[in-house]
Formats: C-alpha cells, sequence, structure tokens
C-alpha cells in the first residue's frame, strides 16, 4: 500500500461519528445543567474577588518586604501564577497579574522601576488591539495613571547619576511605546507628553552632571580645612567624612551633581559650617539648595543655568574667575 | 448571539470531530461519548463562569479532549458525567454504531488497528489532520510545536502507519 492509498484509507474513517439520537441528547442535558452551574460560578466569584485585593489595598511594603517577596514566589510557582502572567486584561486572572505586578514594582530598586513599569505598560497597549468598548476604556485610563506613576518614580531616583545610567533604556522603552501607541489615539497625546517629560528631565541633569565647576572642588578643599569641624560630634564627624569621600570621587567622575547631593547633605548634618551650594552671596535672599529635596533640585532651573553659565565661560576668562562668582563665602567660618 | 447560542454553534461544529479524536484513543464507544461529553460539560460551564474569553474554539476543544484522556490514561477510569443524575440514556436511542459499520470493511478495520499500534502521539496527529482536517497552524497550536515539527510528525507518522500496514 503506498502513502497516498493510506492516507484515502485514513480519510475513509471519517465515517465513524456518534448517533444523532445521542448527540441531541448530550446537548439538551448539557444545556439542561446551565442554571445550576451559573447559581455555583456567581457565588464563587466575589470570593475570588475579595481574596485579591489584600495583596495590593493597605499593605505596607516596605515592612514586609520579605513577606511579599516569598508571596511572590508563592504566586509565581503556583499553577494559578503562573497563568496569571498570560491573562489578559479584565479577563478571570487579571487581578492576580496585576497584584503581582505590583508587588515586583515595589520590591524593585528605585531606579529599575521606571524600565520595569513601562513594560508592563508596554504589554497593556499591545492588549488595547484584543479589547473593545468599557474594558478598552478602562485600560486606556490605567495605562494613562501607569505613565503618571511612572515619571513620578524618575523623580523619585535619589542620584541623578543612577537617572543617567538609566536615560537610554528610559529613551528607548518610551520611543517605543510612542510607536505604538499610533494605532490608539485615545493614548497617543498622553504617552507623547509623558515621554517629553522624561526626556525633559533626562536633560537637565545632564546638563547639571557634565563639567563639574571648580567651585564644588574648591568647596571640598576649603570643607577639609574648616576648623569647625573639631567641633562637631565623632558621629556627625563620621558621616561628614564618608559624604565627603563621595563627593571626592564623584568630583573625579565627574558627574558633579552627586557631589552637590552629598555636599548638601554635610550641610543638613552640619548646618554651621555655612555652605553655600547656591553661589549666591551669603545675605542674598535665595533659598539654600539644602532646603530641597534631590527630586526638585533636578528640575532647579536657577542651578543649571549657573553650573552652564560657569562650564561655558567666555574663553579669555580664566577657570578662577568664573569660579569667584561662585565661590563668594561658600564656607563663612 | 448569548451564550446558549454560541454554545449551539461550536457543539454542532465539533461535536463529532472531538467525538471521532476521542474514540480513536480509547478504542470504545461508551467511554468515548462520556468523554465526549465531559469536554463540552466543561466548554459549557466555562462559558457561564465568564472565563477568560476563548480565542481559538478548536484548539480549546482539542486540548480539553487530550486532558480528560491523559486523567482517562493514568486512572483508567472515569468521573461520573456531572449530569448523571438527569434520564441516561437507553443503547435503543443511542442506535446502531457508525463503528459497526466500520468494522465490517477490511480495509479500514485494518487502518484502525494499525492506529492503535503507532505512538499515541502520531496517531493523534493523523487523525487530527487526515480525518478532522486541522491545517497545521492549528496542529500546531495544540500540540504546542512548530510548524515545521508538526510536518515532520506528520510524515513519520504515515511511515510508522505503513510499517505496520506492509
Amino acid at each position: 500500500m503506498t502513502e497516498n492509498e493510506i492516507i484515502e484509507k485514513l480519510k475513509g474513517l471519517k465515517a465513524v461519528e456518534p448517533q444523532a439520537q445521542w448527540k441531541n441528547w448530550l446537548k439538551s442535558q448539557i444545556l439542561a445543567s446551565f442554571k445550576a452551574e451559573k447559581a455555583e460560578f456567581q457565588r464563587e466569584k466575589p470570593k475570588a474577588k475579595v481574596a485579591s485585593q489584600p495583596l495590593v489595598l493597605g499593605f505596607s511594603f516596605y515592612r514586609y518586604r520579605w513577606v511579599a517577596a516569598s508571596l511572590i514566589l508563592v504566586l509565581s510557582l503556583t499553577a494559578t501564577g503562573v497563568l496569571a502572567q498570560k491573562a489578559t486584561p479584565y479577563s478571570f486572572l487579571y487581578p492576580v497579574k496585576k497584584a503581582t505586578q505590583a508587588l515586583i514594582l515595589k520590591l524593585t530598586p528605585d531606579e529599575r522601576r521606571p524600565a520595569l513599569q513601562l513594560a508592563f505598560t508596554e504589554d497593556k497597549i499591545n492588549a488595547l488591539n484584543h479589547l473593545s468598548g468599557e474594558a478598552k476604556i478602562k485600560l486606556q485610563a490605567e495605562i494613562k495613571n501607569d505613565l503618571k506613576e511612572t515619571y513620578q518614580q524618575i523623580t523619585k531616583i535619589d542620584k541623578p547619576s543612577r537617572l543617567l545610567a538609566i536615560s537610554q533604556e528610559l529613551d528607548e522603552k518610551t520611543k517605543k511605546i510612542e510607536e505604538k501607541a499610533q494605532n490608539h489615539p485615545e493614548i497617543e497625546s498622553s504617552i507623547s507628553q509623558t515621554r517629553t517629560e522624561i526626556l525633559t528631565l533626562i536633560e537637565n541633569t545632564q546638563k547639571l552632571s557634565t563639567n563639574c565647576p571648580n567651585y564644588l572642588n574648591n568647596i571640598l578643599e576649603q570643607l577639609k580645612n574648616n576648623p569647625l569641624l573639631e567641633k562637631l560630634t565623632p558621629s556627625q564627624i563620621a558621616e561628614i567624612s564618608r559624604l565627603m569621600g563621595d563627593a571626592q570621587t564623584a568630583l573625579m567622575a565627574n558627574v558633579c551633581v552627586d557631589a552637590l547631593y552629598d555636599l548638601e547633605a554635610i550641610n543638613r548634618i552640619a548646618p554651621q559650617l555655612g555652605i553655600n551650594l547656591t553661589g549666591q552671596n551669603s545675605t542674598s535672599s535665595a533659598p539654600a539648595v539644602s532646603s530641597q529635596t534631590p527630586s526638585s533640585s533636578l528640575n532647579n532651573e536657577n542651578l543649571i543655568d549657573k553650573i552652564e553659565s560657569t562650564t561655558t565661560a567666555p574663553s579669555g576668562a580664566t577657570s578662577a574667575e568664573s569660579t569667584d562668582s561662585f565661590s563668594t563665602s561658600t564656607l563663612s567660618q | 448571539m448569548d451564550l446558549k447560542d454560541q454554545f449551539n454553534q461550536i457543539y454542532d461544529a465539533y461535536l463529532d470531530k472531538i467525538y471521532r479524536f476521542i474514540y480513536f484513543r480509547v478504542s470504545s464507544e461508551e467511554i468515548a461519548r462520556d468523554l465526549t461529553g465531559l469536554v463540552f460539560f466543561n466548554f459549557w460551564k466555562s462559558l457561564n463562569a465568564g472565563r477568560p474569553e476563548i480565542k481559538n474554539y478548536s484548539a480549546y476543544l482539542y486540548r480539553s479532549a487530550r486532558n480528560l484522556l491523559v486523567d482517562y490514561y493514568r486512572r483508567k477510569q472515569l468521573e461520573p458525567l456531572p449530569f448523571s443524575a438527569f434520564k441516561e440514556i437507553t443503547d435503543e436511542e443511542v442506535g446502531s454504531s457508525s463503528v459497526e459499520k466500520m468494522e465490517k470493511s477490511a480495509d479500514l478495520a485494518l487502518i484502525y488497528e494499525s492506529l492503535a499500534k503507532i505512538k499515541k502521539e502520531y496517531a493523534e496527529i493523523l487523525i487530527l489532520y487526515y480525518l478532522n482536517d486541522l491545517s497545521i497552524q492549528e496542529l500546531s497550536q495544540i500540540f504546542h510545536k512548530r510548524e515545521g515539527t508538526i510536518r515532520v510528525m506528520i510524515h513519520r507518522a504515515i511511515k510508522a502507519l505503513k510499517k505496520h500496514l506492509t
């Protein structure tokens, strides 16, 4: 028998089929079971909802991060957890997937969190193609909210150098998301706006981070020789020594913004040392940098302008001249 | 389209195919009927429970059938049908079997016996491809294998069947 003949014979087995009477009987039996089954599932549904909520609401993640990590492990290992990772938005296992993602985000280091959040957002944008109606509108709102959160997460990165380290990744991810959003006009403008904000933040940080002005070196040198240091408590001295070491390292690596923050931290620990990082005269009413949070410092256009004006001084000016305008009263003794 | 219409449509389109697929694996009309009933009962339950949208009914039903077959071979016994409390169908009501007719044909009987002798996976793929007319793409989804692998499997399955026939 040739292969073609075997195939033809095989097709002859199509004659095997159940009897019509049985088919009708089975269908009627299955459909008759509908009411009982439906009632049973309606009772089950609220249980699933309640069980998933405590994972994301009212949970002190920092305090219980190891508990949360164990939970993630358990979730990852259980069939539900695994299946949930493939769940599409607003499907049966989607709440489990969301809860798991929220936990993972909370446990991720600050500088990795925005990129991870953007990856989750990209997934959601992909899922938009398969949704319609109310579910689609809900997911669009979720995506917009995710983008706001991502921006907030970026502003919370404690050191600008860490932001710069992930700037390329953020640029690429937001670009990819922006391209994918072109098919969804409802969210396109939000994504575009967030991307612009993120890129502006990165650009400002880059301006702050390059070409450290000489006055920062001068501040550090004068600080080392400041006699007031001896009057501080041993714990203050230890902490300040550590910060000075960090600032020195940052300046050598030309990451001047990190050096700025280390000097700000010294100023907070021992304001009596009188470090003036604004470059203003001590009598100036300009607010001290030390009163600002790191994230607000990232947006400090005034500081950016001052650093830029220092680093882009006219070619005829010496570095000492350009430094002088900032070093007035850098250390008032 | 409401759930009942949706179920009716899928039931009419796939019942014979699922039954045939199961029958050639268990070689018993009674067991094939029970397992087929379970496949569609579970499908109806999923529809009513609002489970994640089923994108590919064919793949869903065949996977469900394969899982039930695995369970059946593991335990060699069947769970009672969830609707067994309802009136049982009698042998007379089931009617004369098309399998009986098939067994009267020597060639078909030979093919049928040979199918039982080759690897289970090969038998499944031949039934699905040549009897139930599934595409390579659909087989790829059901078996979780690449389309190229499926083509190779079909080729090997035919060779294996030929070996038993000659």
